[in-house]
């Protein structure tokens, strides 16, 4: 059958902005919530190593390092969701004649992972809030590492499903022999030969990203405790530094498993392609060399540069990612065919409160940042909680 | 038609969507409704100088915090990922209207999350004036996601000058719009007293605890006053027609066609009438007696009603996704005349597919058109179950049936408020003739010996 038949049509509405404007926000969409996304995976993990490894000994640094990552998984996660939606709306409004159809496919493996983040979501506040609550000791962190064992194993679920769909949605002439296998959406497409490596590909992808986080709690830590400091931008920098050399067989498992063509355009055949991508090994090849510096002394500079060409690096992979989706589906899918109206009106007040929601969120963040550099202030006495009723009232 | 349709046996899809909905506008009404008394309540602490509330506070701000950035982020998204498989042609059509809408409800749902960790990660480490600060911005963004979402929710019954214009401006300030908002945010008032009673009732000194159990009880008198006259606003901008459903319902209350939105109707009245009398009478009047099991009596009562009250909202859309549009089965409402002169099953791109290479097989053919166009609303034998409306109708009745269902004209197909018309030529509605009368072979056989010929053709609804 002519593949062309099986893609569904888009609505007959125009879209309310051009499509590069909206591939450059799914793009740039993606990449924030990457970020939060892998040290959510990749940190749940490395956490429940450091607490199994420092759990009989509360103030040593694997613990102390665990507890720090433990505590921040929550508001990483929240995050991840939160930066989620951007992609996904744009992903629905371009792609949606392939990306509704695969999801419809394997509905029911792609709505059960709703509950599975739920859950995971609730077991990094269970950490949070019961296990390292009061007391403190080997028994505690064994649990709070197998709590954080189970979430990442959850979150892991949830990333394969993404794979799954995210894969078959690049493959339409699956999609009816799947459907016809099951209209419940009991589907999955685990017979796609990209899709170990590319989940692959990401999955150690984040622990590159939160050893990176961890590093960097060391960063903010410099002033407080500088020893520790050091020891997270070692550890962190060791970790992001044998991910990234895993990543290079992995990789190229990924690049042998997609179809010659579409390698070939990032080898050569396509210069945009091949530019993002030579960039990509370039970055990687310079973040291996920056982090094995701060790897071994713990420098710094080193590490605050291994952050920027690892940013860097996740950004030009998520444009290598989507100029593979762009080759798989441009003979298929043509949004540039539907016809636009730009909605100037709106695009304005988004971009207005879009700088103005930056602005918020810095101010926030300072003011933030600045009370945890504080101890904790006493309880306001009733003279204190007069002041500022006055205040309020006067 | 165009897309795949995910068979939901029976529960069907709508429930699907049903079940997420329900479970998050009772939190995310709460996430803003919340808001509200959490700046409230801080200033009265303050304004009180009183110790007890603030540190009340601090215990139901975790409470609050937990329950709406996990459970009420992640179905909020849920919904739309069921909205997705259930209604794709629905969806896009929506995002497609009012994408940056969406992308701007986004930004304030952003402010409101970072907002909402910044207030309960600084309780005693800001000052008291900046907290309370917090608490109050907290509050604008929630209201602001309501103030977007509420356009696009509102925008589904009554789209109004967008059909011709087509303005996205148009499609959010529509005729229900202002009601609809006043309504919910009394609603909103409402739950967050009721979450706040349920955590008050946990207060261990009886004195403060009487105190605290009053004063959440207020926040479900202004609902109780003005709730009412929004609600006779809303009604005065809806569609007759819909007005006509509601009022033939409750006619014809337990013999009508259409009893069941009557029936809900007098459901949600009765539980939101419940809730009123009891907060009166109970945690107002009567504040030492309200115990923490009382409380989670309330919250249940309130999500009933909440739960019956959306369901109602969504059966009053019917039988459209965007009223006078989209139909709730994805068929767009000008496409109905030309399905019904050159067929169905060729229209769509999926359903040509999945009927191609069975071209006369009849039974398969009805069995895609009732995928496409009765399970949107309708299972076999679950939830709406064919199997029971269909009762003994043999094939022949059947297409009598279907024959009314067809007809575009109000006068000749009374379902025509609440069911879209059958878009098919005679042929596609054979086969679903044949298709529909495979699944009541059971009713059929069981009462052969007290069958009698069918002529009265209407399904009772029931």
């Amino acid at each position: 059958m002519d593949l062309a038949h099986l893609i569904p049509s888009y609505q007959p509405l125009p879209f309310p902005l051009p499509v590069w404007l909206m591939q450059t926000l799914l793009v740039l969409g993606f990449y924030l919530h990457a970020l939060p996304m892998n040290v959510v995976l990749g940190g749940g993990f490395i956490s429940t190593a450091l607490f199994a490894i420092g759990r009989s000994d509360q103030s040593s640094y694997a613990y102390r390092a665990a507890k720090a990552l433990a505590v921040s998984l929550p508001l990483f996660i929240s995050f991840a969701i939160t930066q989620g939606i951007v992609p996904l709306l744009f992903l629905q409004l371009i792609y949606g004649p392939a990306f509704y159809t695969s999801s419809i496919i394997m509905a029911v493996p792609w709505i059960s992972l709703l509950l599975v983040i739920m859950i995971s979501y609730y077991l990094s506040y269970i950490v949070l809030y019961r296990t390292l609550r009061g007391q403190e000791g080997e028994k505690s962190a064994a649990k709070a590492s197998l709590l954080l064992l189970v979430m990442s194993i959850g979150f892991s679920f949830v990333a394969y499903l993404f794979s799954n769909n995210m894969t078959l949605m690049l493959h339409p002439e699956k999609w009816l022999a799947m459907y016809e296998h099951s209209a419940k959406g009991m589907n999955l497409n685990s017979s796609e030969v990209t899709l170990i490596p590319r989940y692959l590909h990401f999955f150690v992808s984040s622990f590159a990203v939160a050893g990176m986080t961890l590093g960097l709690f060391g960063l903010y830590m410099s002033k407080k405790d500088s020893k520790f400091s050091e020891w997270m931008i070692k550890i962190g920098s060791r970790i992001f530094m044998a991910a990234t050399v895993i990543q290079i067989p992995v990789g190229l498992w990924f690049l042998k498993a997609i179809p010659a063509e579409f390698a070939g355009n990032f080898l050569g055949s396509d210069q945009i392609a091949t530019a993002v991508f030579g960039l990509s090994m370039a970055l990687t090849l310079l973040s291996i060399c920056t982090s094995t510096i701060a790897a071994g002394s713990g420098n710094r500079k080193a590490f605050i540069a291994t952050v920027i060409t690892n940013a860097l690096l996740i950004l030009s992979m998520i444009v290598n990612r989507h100029q593979l989706r762009l080759f798989h589906l441009n003979p298929h899918v043509k949004p540039e065919l539907v016809a636009v109206s730009t909605q100037w009106d709106l695009l304005a007040v988004f971009l207005v409160s879009t700088v103005a929601l930056i602005w918020y969120l810095v101010w926030l963040s300072a003011l933030v940042l600045k009370s945890y550099q504080k101890p904790i202030a006493e309880y306001a006495t009733n003279s204190s909680v007069a002041t500022i009723g006055e205040v309020s009232h006067g | 038609m165009n897309y795949p349709l995910w068979v939901v046996p029976d529960l069907g899809g709508s429930w699907v969507i049903g079940i997420i909905s329900i479970i998050h506008i009772f939190i995310s009404h709460f996430a803003v409704g919340g808001g509200i008394y959490l700046a409230f309540a801080e200033q009265l602490a303050y304004k009180r100088k009183d110790e007890r509330i603030y540190n009340f506070l601090k215990s139901h701000s975790r409470f609050f915090v937990l329950l709406t950035t996990v459970a009420g982020a992640v179905t909020g998204v849920g919904i739309w990922f069921s909205v997705s498989l259930v209604s794709p042609d629905g969806i896009a059509s929506l995002i497609q209207c009012f994408t940056l809408a969406w992308a701007e409800e986004y930004l304030f749902f952003v402010a409101e999350l970072a907002t909402a960790f910044a207030y309960y990660y600084t309780w005693d480490r800001i000052s008291r004036e900046q907290h309370l600060l917090l608490a109050r911005l907290y509050a604008i963004f929630s209201v602001f996601t309501l103030v977007i979402i509420n356009g696009v929710l509102t925008f589904m019954l009554t789209p109004g000058k967008w059909l011709s214009s087509h303005w996205w401006f148009d499609g959010v300030f529509n005729p229900t719009y202002f009601p609809s908002l006043a309504i919910r945010l009394l609603i909103m008032l409402a739950i967050a007293g009721m979450y706040a009673l349920v955590t008050c009732t946990r207060i261990e000194e009886p004195k403060f605890r009487t105190f605290m159990v009053r004063y959440c009880a207020k926040w479900l008198l202004p609902v109780f006053l003005l709730g009412p006259v929004c609600m006779l606003w809303f009604l005065s901008q809806v569609p007759h027609s819909v007005l006509g459903t509601i009022f033939t319902g409750i006619q014809n209350s337990g013999v009508g066609n259409f009893s069941i939105l009557a029936r809900a109707l007098y459901i949600s009245l009765v539980l939101s009438g419940t809730i009123l009398l009891f907060a009166f009478f109970g945690p107002f009047l009567n504040p030492r007696g309200f115990t923490f099991k009382v409380a989670i009596l309330f919250m249940i009562c309130g999500f009933a009603a909440t739960g019956t009250t959306e369901w109602m909202r969504e059966m009053l859309r019917k039988p459209y996704v965007v009223y006078n549009y989209i139909y709730s089965n994805g068929i767009h409402k000008d496409e109905i005349e030309k399905i019904a002169d050159e067929g169905f099953l060729h229209r769509g791109k999926w359903s040509t597919a999945l009927t191609a290479a069975t071209p006369t097989d009849e039974f398969h053919n009805g069995e895609i058109v009732f995928r496409y166009q009765c399970m949107a609303c309708h299972t076999e034998k679950g939830y709406r179950s064919m199997k029971k409306l269909l009762g003994q109708r043999d094939e022949q009745a059947i297409i009598s049936f279907l024959q009314i269902l067809r007809e575009r004209d109000p006068q000749k197909n009374n379902y025509s408020n609440i069911m879209p018309p059958l878009a098919a030529n005679d042929a596609e509605m054979k086969s679903l003739a044949k298709y529909l009368a495979s699944i009541n072979t059971d009713e059929r056989e069981k009462n052969t010996a007290h069958r009698s010929p069918a002529s009265d053709h209407s399904i009772s609804m029931k």
